[in-house]
């Protein structure tokens, strides 16, 4: 049976569901499972390697990646509608529920055909929504702390973007606005760096000027010192 | 009576020191991440003008069936298939020139120049080659780096305005020479230009360059070309899109495109990034990998895009606040993203860069991403003076230029086209056009 929460201690459940709250089908807003128990239908052709079956062989040297390479086989190739892990990751992960609508036309989601051009491919479109990990959201190799993720939650809740919802006009508006915040930003950086600069040519002396006691004692020590010229 | 001499500041301007700041690192972009992966991760094989060989196997062979030992025939079998790709390294060159009074000043010290230009000139040589590589990965193999406008009106108009998508100016930079060739495919050379100004500013604004002559003929529809790539059969190093493409038509390393196993995975979005259109390409290659292989947590794989489509992946809500373990750093809360951050979808690092292509998303596997080049390259040709540069003559007489020139020579291609993958057709708003 397809559970996501199996893995999942009923202690962390029930937290989010009190600081989350649910959505209009009287499921969790969010939920903490493990990855690879987020299975999805989908239907098309199945190729099925061995656990530690792998072309790559990795080797991690400093901040490069060096790999090895051998042939493999495939032990099975499968044709049918399958339930299959929908993330390429695993480990646990924070998932959100999103509205139908962020899933975009039941069209096109029903249009996506297998590799033989006529099975489709997605399984049932999901009419009441779904739960998806957003960027940010793991994986971790274990539960974070949930004060953590109540923060992280209740920055999304009140964050002024879309919610799952499509709003053309304001995703155009956000889109031109990062651009223009990144050129912003390195205009931001140089101006920095000028006045950084600016700053180092300055006279170690130039604080002194205006504040009466420093040029009292600035004084007294010139004029110990025989020195006529002004400082 | 006269006025007193020598009473002002600017009688003395003759005993004041000049005061400077020094420049700033680079005012350009310098993206180069992409590049770097394809370019400086992982063996490379050397070549020669020999052609360097990319052997694919695409069948194991042997004609499976039952069969009867008891008086019927044995069947008949059918052995390996294999198939290759051609490629060879393509040479490009980054040219910089120098004068022997700049070298001289340049040489004098701190207390005389707050930088030696010709040194710094040398070493930047160095950022500039992976950026404009960075650039070029970005197209097809024929050096195309934008496209005139479909509203450019030509004759010799100056601004020339470029198509919006997928790249506007954002691969061409200011000094650059470019090539303008014609777009229907037969790469008519009109001719070239110096760009003096080519803003970056947005998506939808911005797209346009003016250059110091247009050269005669150019229209919209035309194509920009990267220097001194040859008009009618232009073949340059090969992009990501000719690379990760699910054309059926044309060649891909000598290969016919209709063969199967060199057609990447692919989908056509037709619409803004929504998660329908996430997990529909997430199936697609699932299926190519094999559900087992794709469901294993694997470094080697990232999504490739444009900082656009991460912002309308976070309009839309798929990103929260990054939630660190204990043992990282603390969570960081001040009300918008942390762009800092790893960027992630469906838990696999999305590799932001400003010069990516506007409408694509990549699926990238950087174990298939091989390359091939000259030997000792890149490095600079080796010259007479100080061991790069060259002497410029000047007819019968010698110049007080020198020249030096950054050499490289590569190719890049995947070597198994099923493990990388691409959204395209992802929608920027019609309001970027204006």
């Amino acid at each position: 049976m397809n559970n996501p929460l199996q893995d999942t201690p009923a202690e962390v459940t029930d937290k989010l569901l009190r600081w989350g709250g649910k959505n209009e089908h009287g499921d969790p807003n969010w939920r903490i499972i493990l990855a690879e128990n987020h299975l999805v239908q989908r239907a098309g052709m199945w190729t099925e390697f061995a656990d530690e079956t792998e072309q790559v062989q990795f080797e991690t040297v400093g901040k490069d990646v060096r790999y090895t390479t051998r042939q493999i086989a495939p032990d099975a190739i499968r044709i049918g509608m399958f339930w299959v892990p929908l993330y390429p990751c695993q480990g646990w992960i924070l998932e959100r529920w999103f509205p139908a609508s962020a899933y975009g036309s039941r069209q096109q989601w029903e249009s996506a055909l297998s590799q033989d051009g006529v099975t489709p491919m997605m399984g049932p479109f999901p009419e009441k929504g779904g739960y998806f990990m957003p960027s940010g959201g793991g994986p971790w190799p274990q539960i974070p702390l949930l004060e953590d993720v109540r923060a992280s939650i209740a920055a999304w809740e009140n964050a002024p973007h879309l919610h799952g919802t499509i709003d053309e006009a304001a995703i155009a508006r956000a889109m031109q606005r990062d651009i223009e915040e990144a050129d912003a930003k390195e205009e931001a950086q140089y101006e920095a760096f000028l006045k950084e600069v600016t700053y180092q040519r300055l006279s170690h002396l130039e604080s002194i000027k205006g504040n009466p006691a420093l040029s009292g004692f600035r004084n007294r020590l010139v004029n110990a010192q025989g020195l006529m010229s002004h400082t | 009576m006269a006025a007193p001499n020598f009473t002002t500041a600017s009688a003395d301007s003759v005993i004041m020191l000049q005061t400077y700041t020094p420049p700033k690192e680079v005012i350009e972009n310098m993206e180069s991440e992409l590049d770097r992966r394809f370019s400086t991760m992982g063996p490379q094989t050397i070549t020669s003008l020999q052609e360097f060989r990319v052997m694919l196997q695409y069948e194991y062979g042997g004609s499976f069936g039952a069969g009867s030992t008891d008086g019927g025939n044995y069947p008949t079998g059918t052995g390996g298939a294999y198939n290759e790709g051609i490629m060879t390294p393509v040479e490009i060159l980054l040219a910089i020139t120098c004068t022997d009074l700049q070298k001289r000043i340049g040489s004098s010290g701190k207390t005389v120049i707050a930088v030696n230009p010709v040194d710094k000139l040398v070493a930047d040589a160095h950022t500039k080659m992976p950026k404009k590589r960075n650039q070029s990965l970005q197209g097809f193999n024929t050096g195309q780096i934008a496209t005139v406008s479909a509203t450019y009106a030509g004759g010799g108009a100056n601004p020339i305005a470029l198509a919006t998508t997928p790249f506007g100016s954002r691969l061409i930079d200011i000094q650059d020479t470019v090539q303008f060739m014609s777009g229907d495919g037969n790469f008519t050379l009109r001719g070239s230009a110096v760009v003096v100004d080519a803003p970056k500013n947005g998506i939808g604004t911005g797209n346009q360059i003016t250059v110091d002559n247009v050269p005669a003929g150019v229209v919209a529809g035309d194509y920009v070309m990267v220097n001194n790539v040859a008009s009618l059969s232009p073949l340059f190093f090969n992009g990501i899109q000719y690379i990760v493409s699910p054309n059926t038509t044309g060649e891909y390393l000598g290969m016919d495109r209709s063969l199967s196993y060199v057609q990447s995975p692919a989908y056509n979005a037709n619409s803004l990034l929504t998660l329908g259109i996430v997990e529909t390409f997430l199936t697609r290659m699932q299926q190519a990998l094999g559900n087992t292989t794709y469901n294993r947590d694997r470094p080697k794989n990232f999504w490739y895009g444009h900082n656009a489509q991460r912002a309308s992946w976070n309009q839309l809500g798929f990103a929260i606040q990054q939630v660190t373990m204990p043992t990282g750093k603390a969570p960081k809360f001040d009300g918008v993203p942390d762009t800092f951050t790893m960027e992630m979808i469906a838990g696999v690092e999305w590799l932001l860069d400003t010069v990516a292509a506007v409408d694509k998303l990549y699926f990238m596997d950087r174990a298939s991403m091989i390359r091939c080049r000259f030997n000792d390259a890149p490095q600079f040709v080796p010259g007479q003076i100080e061991g790069i540069w060259f002497q410029r003559p000047s007819g019968s007489n010698t110049s007080s230029f020198k020249d030096a020139w950054l050499y490289d020579a590569v190719n890049y291609a995947s070597r198994n086209n099923w493990t990388s993958g691409v959204i395209y057709g992802l929608t920027i708003q019609s309001s970027f056009s204006n």
